[in-house]
């Protein structure tokens, strides 16, 4: 759980090269940093900063963020607050990206685009902020701007874009190690769609992945390739990424079911889940819509997943599936 | 073919007119009441924001009275509302709703997108289409004219709601009038009846500005008729932002690269918000400042229950006005909102403005006393 597989490689990278004098800098083990670790965190050391990465999500983090973020935040934004405030003033800096596009219609909700501004809400318990601009709207110098200024503030002007190129490589070659669902035991097949913060996250997405493979189901979060593109008119990236990934299972038939994890208050998933049900309806696979906010009690959770796992198998057994 | 839209306060009355110039057959959608809710939020996301929920509702509700062309605006973008018409739409679909969303991309080049689907949907000629706006676009001012001067006199009628009987007369007349002169003389009839309201100059008001998320702070409806309560309870409530005023922006001065009074906002934000996050969130900060900079004595700042940005803007606000020394009211919108609540959150916050201004002079007052008498301050606000 938590974080994907790394290889362990970007973590050697970071210690190589500390001395006594480097400056530390600290990263939210929270939202963009579960999709964009090696990115940030090779464009940190790549400036010779010392970099601190928050623990993982625990009872004492997240009580920090649910005091002390505005109530209706979704839980993630929550958890962000809270790996902020446990960072606090640890380090030098804290990194806080603020990611508005990246090209064409690849946008990010509000929260991510103000997140600089959510922490500064806090400046008086946390280290300065730096913040790096990604908006591929605009004039590539703006983001050029944004990195230098920021290598600046580290002591090496002239080397943010060369930093973030070497981040946006580690990225690329990086591979998620989900477990492929072949070596998994169990029957039946569930494909569980959510976002990496939720689902990755062992508070914020309630640990849903091994909740569900203790019943002994096959779960898969990633598909291959397929030639259906999301709707034009979808616009934010992290749920064009996930229609793709629905699109493949129907494409591929290779689950029985869908369980989708939305945050309670996540505003692009308030529509987008509209878009998977109907998704689902066309396909005649059988979906379970699962709200997540830190009201929910784990009982309740358990007796949801039971039961759809018991009317999937039913299904199975009936021959009603498709797969 | 009959075209409808969504209702946002007096908006229905420069559309009907504007697609009624251009001989097409308008339905417009009855006034949003509890039974648009209703319908709207049986058939919406949960936690999607009201005014998609609203706007749902009168589709039903328009289709209901024959119309199948439903005018919305989309775009992409980070808040939620450019993606509004391709949910509504198929919601609309599993309803059995004859008809369909005709979406206007307004994100870039808005004032030639709807010029197009206005073409589209009229076959008429570009002059008599950039006629119709023109006409649209003139009584809207005028209805905005009315309101700016009802937030301003309201609180010191001495006979509370003869403005607001007035005004359902003045929009109706503004609606059926033509254009030109005929709209000049009949908007100018109405500023003067307005303006001779018996009133108590003497009385003490405090100014606060009412600020938000675009959609509750123009829709009665939405914000149960807060303008009026405001009055009602002695405060001048300043607003910000107009339809007019949003469509200089994305019609003409996008297109002119004018910098318009937004960017003002947008500087004075830059401290607590540092990026436009599309909706309104950078501007409710702005704005705050600003009504601080005015010396108003306080903020009411709306927002629909689940609107992002302003979610954001929430996390500064407090900052922003202990900074300036504004008090600031935020209340949430959404379809649990009572009357009730909302009357007795804004009685208490006037009562702890009254308080504030007691025993100093009135922050304008006190202004005065500061600047020499040559540099008094002009108050755009009431232009």
């Amino acid at each position: 759980m938590g974080l994907p597989g790394y290889n362990s490689g970007v973590a050697q990278r970071i210690h190589l090269g500390r001395d006594a004098s480097c400056l530390r800098v600290g990263l939210p083990r929270a939202l963009l940093n579960y999709d964009e670790l090696p990115l940030w965190q090779t464009f940190l050391s790549e400036l010779g900063a010392e970099v601190v990465v928050s623990p993982e999500t625990n009872r004492t983090v997240l009580a920090e963020g649910l005091k002390w973020s505005v109530d209706e935040s979704c839980l993630p934004v929550k958890a962000f607050v809270g790996h902020l405030l446990t960072l606090g003033t640890t380090t030098d800096y804290l990194l806080v990206p603020r990611l508005v596009n990246r090209g064409a219609q690849n946008y990010y909700c509000p929260k991510y685009a103000g997140l600089p501004d959510i922490a500064r809400s806090f400046s008086s318990k946390i280290a300065p902020v730096l913040e790096v601009t990604v908006d591929l709207r605009h004039q590539p110098r703006a983001l050029s701007a944004s990195l230098e200024s920021v290598a600046r503030q580290l002591g090496r002007p002239g080397c943010g874009m060369k930093a973030y190129k070497k981040g946006l490589a580690a990225q690329r070659s990086e591979t998620f190690c989900s477990e492929p669902s072949e070596s998994q035991p169990g029957s039946l097949t569930i494909g569980l769609l959510g976002r990496s913060y939720s689902l990755r996250d062992p508070l914020v997405g309630y640990d849903v992945l091994t909740r569900l493979r203790r019943q002994g189901v096959r779960v898969v979060t990633e598909s291959s390739g397929t030639a259906v593109e999301p709707p034009s008119k979808l616009y934010w990236e992290q749920d064009r990424r996930l229609f793709r990934i629905a699109a493949g299972w129907f494409a591929a038939k290779r689950v029985h079911g869908i369980i989708h994890a939305i945050s309670f208050e996540c505003g692009p998933d308030a529509l987008f889940a509209e878009l998977v049900a109907h998704m689902c309806r066309k396909a005649g696979v059988p979906l379970l819509p699962l709200i997540l906010d830190e009201h929910i009690e784990e009982v309740g959770l358990v007796t949801r997943l039971e039961a759809f796992i018991d009317l999937l198998a039913a299904r199975v057994k009936q021959g009603r599936c498709t797969q | 073919m009959k075209v409808s839209f969504p209702q946002l306060g007096p908006l229905h009355i420069p559309l009907r007119t504007l697609l009624t110039e251009l001989d097409l057959d308008v339905v417009v959608p009855p006034p949003t009441t509890k039974r648009t809710l209703d319908i709207g939020v049986r058939h919406s996301p949960e936690f999607v924001c009201l005014p998609y929920k609203l706007m749902l509702g009168n589709f039903v509700e328009a289709a209901a009275q024959g119309a199948d062309t439903f005018l919305m605006v989309e775009g992409p973008g980070l808040c939620r509302l450019g993606f509004y018409a391709e949910t509504q739409q198929a919601a609309l679909a599993e309803l059995g709703v004859a008809g369909s969303i005709l979406p206007v991309d307004v994100s870039e080049n808005a004032l030639l997108q709807f010029l197009r689907t206005l073409q589209k949907l009229s076959g008429k000629p570009w002059h008599k289409i950039v006629g119709a706006l023109g006409l649209g676009l003139a009584k809207l001012r005028a209805i905005e004219r009315l309101d700016r001067l009802a937030l301003q006199l309201r609180p010191r009628e001495i006979q509370p709601g003869t403005m607001d009987t007035i005004l359902p007369r003045a929009l109706k007349e503004i609606d059926e009038v033509g254009g030109g002169a005929n709209l000049r003389r009949t908007s100018e009839r109405w500023v003067a009846e307005l303006r001779a309201v018996p009133r108590d100059e003497d009385r003490r008001v405090v100014k606060v500005g009412l600020i938000g998320e675009f959609f509750v702070v123009l829709d009665p409806f939405s914000n149960r008729n807060v303008e009026q309560l405001l009055g009602k309870n002695g405060v001048q409530a300043v607003k910000f932002l107009y339809a007019s005023d949003w469509l200089d922006f994305h019609f003409f001065l996008k297109l002119l690269h004018v910098v318009p009074e937004q960017h003002s906002v947008a500087q004075a934000a830059k401290p607590y918000i540092g990026y436009d996050l599309s909706g309104d969130g950078q501007k409710s900060l702005g704005q705050t400042v600003i009504c601080a900079e005015r010396h108003y004595d306080g903020v009411v700042h709306l927002m629909p229950f689940s609107c992002m940005p302003e979610i954001v803007a929430l996390y500064q606000l407090p900052r922003a006005s202990a900074d300036h020394d504004i008090p600031v009211l935020s209340v949430t919108v959404d379809e649990k909102l009572a009357d009730a609540g909302l009357e007795t959150r804004i009685e208490a916050f006037v009562d702890l403005l009254r308080l504030r201004a007691k025993d100093t002079p009135t922050r304008s007052e006190r202004s005065c006393l500061a600047a020499p008498p040559s540099s008094a301050v002009k108050d755009k606000s009431l232009q």
